[in-house]
């Protein structure tokens, strides 16, 4: 029990002298703070910010208290760990709402961005859809060009085919794959001989008449004879007869270079030699026109230059 | 509590009195349970949202501050204590508050490569088809 006494009342010094020191630690504080400085200066650029209010309230709201704080104890000359404490609560609030309304800013320029960048999309599509687009034109109109070609080459084919019509309507001829070829009947030459005769005349002027207006034009007049006699014979009357054609038109005026004459003999008969009237059909002259550059289709060509040699 | 207990439990509480003032100020008060348990949570919280990447120093800072104010408290340096709690947790929230700065910013970054790559996109899209014409 004294023990204990004495325990107590040395405790109770302790206690009276670390008053004595508590006293003395609290008349220590500084004028001037550094951490305090630094909590001011925070807090006033968080004031600065204008979005601070907005976006920052509470932590501008509690960095004012504690700076308050701070100021107050340094004021009543509070120990220096308070003011540091609440100094250092004040700039950390101050930071942190600094850091907010970056972060608004931040998140302000991201919609933004976001924004921007569906626009950006939006006319990328665009653009690629106004390229499809001018492509399917480009296409559209080159399909329109090459059928407007193929009617336009169709018409000259048309045109070519009308113009052959009237031709071996007008010579009375007949379109084959030599050209147009008139063809003058056994009826108008003598029996085995080369006269024409006067029924020839009505073909010939009309012959003649056609040459005068198609002057590019010019004329291959095939020889033809049936099988009867020797081949030197009908070959010599064909060429005959085609020469005495030439020579009838080079009387109406016709300039002997467009005209050339073969005799063909027997080689190339239209009909049976069998009867006599696929004889008599046989009996003709062929008179190919050419092309209006002058120049033969090659199937005529071939046929006069095989039976030359 | 019985009436002796509660005088020794006095004895020794004007016992540790100077010390407690000495640090504050003031007279100490209890465990700073809450101002302990905001910052921990502060802190995960922190650790969680990225703040080890953009604001490793404020959380680093809030690590130590925390282990500060548990060793305060364990030794019944309550005053002590609550001021390490509560700086602690401030510094998490700062951590935390720069770590979700940084990544709007990166984002913003994000997006405007994206435009940027877009536009290019569509200038050579325009060239291509320019090209073609």
């Amino acid at each position: 029990m004294m023990e204990r006494m004495v325990r107590g009342q040395k405790l109770r010094l302790a206690a009276v002298a670390g008053m004595a020191l508590v006293a003395a630690a609290c008349t220590t504080t500084p004028e001037r703070v550094a951490e305090l400085d630094e909590a001011r200066a925070t807090v006033e650029s968080l004031e600065r910010q204008p979005k601070a209010r907005a976006t920052a309230s509470t932590q501008l709201a509690n960095a004012r208290q504690a700076l308050q704080r701070a100021e107050a104890a340094l004021e009543q000359g509070e120990p220096l760990e308070l003011i540091e404490h609440e100094a250092y609560m004040a700039r950390r609030h101050a930071e942190i709402g600094l850091e907010m309304t970056s972060e608004a800013e931040a998140a302000e320029a991201l919609r933004q961005g976001e924004a921007r960048r569906n626009q950006v999309q939006l006319e990328a599509r665009t653009a690629e859809a106004e390229r499809a687009e001018r492509l399917a034109e480009q296409r559209a109109s080159q399909a329109e060009r090459s059928a407007r070609q193929a009617v336009a080459s169709q018409s000259v084919a048309e045109a070519a085919i009308g113009e052959a019509n009237r031709l071996a309507d007008e010579l009375e001829a007949e379109q084959t794959n030599r050209g147009l070829v008139l063809t003058l009947g056994d009826v108008l030459f003598d029996t085995g001989g080369a006269e024409l005769k006067a029924g020839a005349e009505v073909s010939l002027d009309r012959l003649a008449a056609f040459l005068n207006e198609n002057p590019e034009r010019r004329l291959l007049i095939e020889g033809h004879t049936d099988s009867r006699g020797s081949d030197e014979f009908n070959e010599g009357l064909s060429e005959d007869r085609a020469d005495s054609v030439a020579e009838a038109l080079v009387e109406r005026g016709i300039a002997t270079e467009r005209l050339r004459s073969v005799g063909l003999g027997e080689s190339y008969p239209v009909a049976s030699n069998d009867s006599t009237a696929g004889m008599q059909q046989n009996r003709r002259v062929e008179i190919v026109v050419s092309n209006d550059d002058g120049t033969f289709p090659e199937s005529a060509e071939e046929r006069a230059i095989a039976t030359r040699d | 509590m019985n009436e002796r207990r509660a005088a020794r439990a006095a004895k020794i509480l004007l016992a540790f009195l100077p010390l407690a003032a000495v640090a504050g100020c003031a007279s100490s008060p209890d465990r700073p349970f809450q101002d302990l348990a905001r910052a921990e949570a502060s802190i995960e919280q922190a650790d969680q949202s990225g703040a080890r990447e953009f604001g490793a120093d404020e959380l680093d800072a809030a690590k130590a501050k925390l282990v500060k104010a548990r060793a305060a408290a364990d030794s019944n340096d309550n005053l002590v204590a609550s001021r390490y709690a509560k700086e602690a947790a401030l510094d998490a929230e700062l951590a935390m508050a720069m770590a979700r700065t940084r990544k709007s910013e990166l984002a913003v970054e994000e997006v405007n490569k994206g435009i940027e790559t877009l536009r290019e996109e569509i200038a050579r899209n325009q060239a291509r088809s320019g090209e073609r014409q």
